[in-house]
């Protein structure tokens, strides 16, 4: 997967996502969702990495589960009936349909994430048409995120030193207590536009508008010969849900 | 001559580098501040202040940087964290900066400040929340609503997590305009960045 063009697997998402609105089958989002752990597991990322954003998925989709028959009480059999809560097997299978769709989703984009180089990434969402200056941006940004995660930790050390507390009250009181950190980071931030832009000026950004590059990405065969398997399976897999629909 | 306007047109004039700089670091900012925050253990949510650097943005820099940084910076930690809200985020940001942008800028001179960014959160804030909401009601659950069922049976999931979404934007939408207060006084030159 580390191998294949960032632009093949940056459309491959974007289609996955269209695609899942579209397909109600059980059936098939679990075998989509398998391929896609299957893909996941090559990338050699380890699984603590892919669990703790699994996790998150997991509780939002658990929690759909539960409440989706609070409102769709439609179809037979009943399994149990508390009143207001008379969850149905037609209904408990839509809310599952729609925690699989959650969770193809999330897995298309986090194979996404995380068998490309950040580097790579972006020059894909540039060759794919999105202006360089955005490219360009996007690469600063990626820099700059776990800088400013370090910046506001130490701020956050500094400050509970001075006696700062920001882990008692209710949310808008700690979130209010989080000002004394909030204020030198922003403030940093705009010395670090200052700096970043003084630096991109004195290596003539912007002086030529026609761009070469020096480590241009191709597509190779094995890249073209992924897409048409994506676009065959794809559209095979929409046809067989549009064909023999799941009476939800 | 005709050809030669046509090959210019071509060319597309880049940014400033202290544009690309703003754009950069307020992306790595929302970013970073979409990271951070605390669980709510009442709604299992995750309160996070990704909100506040685009509300922040908006009010001081312009609503271009505040539409194109909130919806990058925030989907960029939702692809790690929620995949599956990436789609609404990035609309649900680019809305909510690019309309409390548009407000400030429509009331720059005004002598009460503080209302108007009240009012510019208000509107962003709202419009975010809206389009959590219909994504959450109608997007999510695409294609399981048929004769039997209606359009009320997502709603369920999308109503849960409505005053958790609200309670961010109000939250955010002060902390923001107090900020913007604070850094007035700490960074002058702050007003140099405006667009």
């Amino acid at each position: 997967m580390h191998r294949v063009d960032p632009r093949i697997k940056i459309i491959s998402a974007a289609l996955l996502t269209v695609i899942c609105f579209f397909l109600s089958d059980p059936v098939a989002l679990m075998v989509l969702l398998a391929f896609l752990l299957v893909l996941i597991s090559s990338t050699g990322v380890s699984l603590r990495t892919y669990s703790s954003s699994f996790w998150l998925v997991a509780r939002f989709s658990i929690i759909l589960f539960i409440i989706w028959p609070f409102f769709d009480q439609a179809g037979s059999p009943v399994l149990f009936d508390l009143v207001i809560y008379k969850p149905t097997v037609p209904a408990l299978l839509r809310a599952f349909v729609i925690s699989m769709r959650i969770f193809v989703i999330a897995s298309g984009w986090l194979l996404l994430m995380l068998s490309t180089r950040q580097g790579l990434l972006v020059r894909g969402f540039v060759k794919l048409g999105c202006p360089y200056d955005f490219g360009i941006s996007l690469s600063i940004a990626l820099r700059y995120i776990p800088n400013f995660l370090g910046t506001i930790d130490q701020i956050k050390e500094a400050q509970k030193a001075r006696g700062l507390d920001t882990s008692k009250g209710n949310i808008v009181g700690r979130a209010k207590n989080m000002m004394p950190v909030l204020i030198p980071t922003f403030a940093m931030a705009f010395r670090a536009i200052e700096g970043l832009s003084e630096a991109l000026l004195s290596r003539g950004y912007g002086a030529c508008p026609n761009r070469t590059y020096y480590r241009d990405i191709r597509m190779k065969a094995s890249d073209f010969a992924t897409m048409t398997c994506i676009m065959v399976a794809a559209s095979a897999l929409l046809i067989l849900d549009l064909s023999g629909k799941v009476n939800l | 001559m005709a050809e030669r306007d046509s090959t210019r047109k071509k060319i597309r004039k880049p940014m400033s580098p202290k544009k690309v700089a703003i754009y950069g670091v307020s992306m790595a900012l929302v970013a970073a501040l979409t990271y951070i925050g605390f669980p709510i253990t009442a709604t299992r949510g995750y309160f996070n202040f990704g909100e506040v650097a685009i509300f922040f943005i908006a009010f001081m820099i312009g609503w271009r940087e505040a539409a194109i940084c909130g919806a990058i910076g925030a989907t960029i930690i939702d692809l790690i964290l929620a995949p599956f809200f990436a789609p609404a985020t990035l609309v649900a940001k680019a809305i909510e900066g690019a309309l409390a942008g548009m407000i400030i800028i429509a009331f720059i001179n005004t002598k009460w400040p503080t209302l108007v960014r009240t009012a510019a959160f208000c509107a962003g804030g709202g419009l975010m929340v809206a389009t959590y909401f219909i994504y959450e009601w109608l997007v999510l659950p695409l294609g399981v609503f048929s004769q039997d069922v209606s359009f009320y049976s997502g709603i369920g999931p999308a109503l849960a997590e409505l005053p958790f979404n609200i309670v961010q934007a109000v939250a955010c939408g002060a902390i923001a305009i107090m900020l913007a207060k604070g850094i007035e006084r700490a960074y002058p030159r702050i007003a140099d960045f405006r667009d």
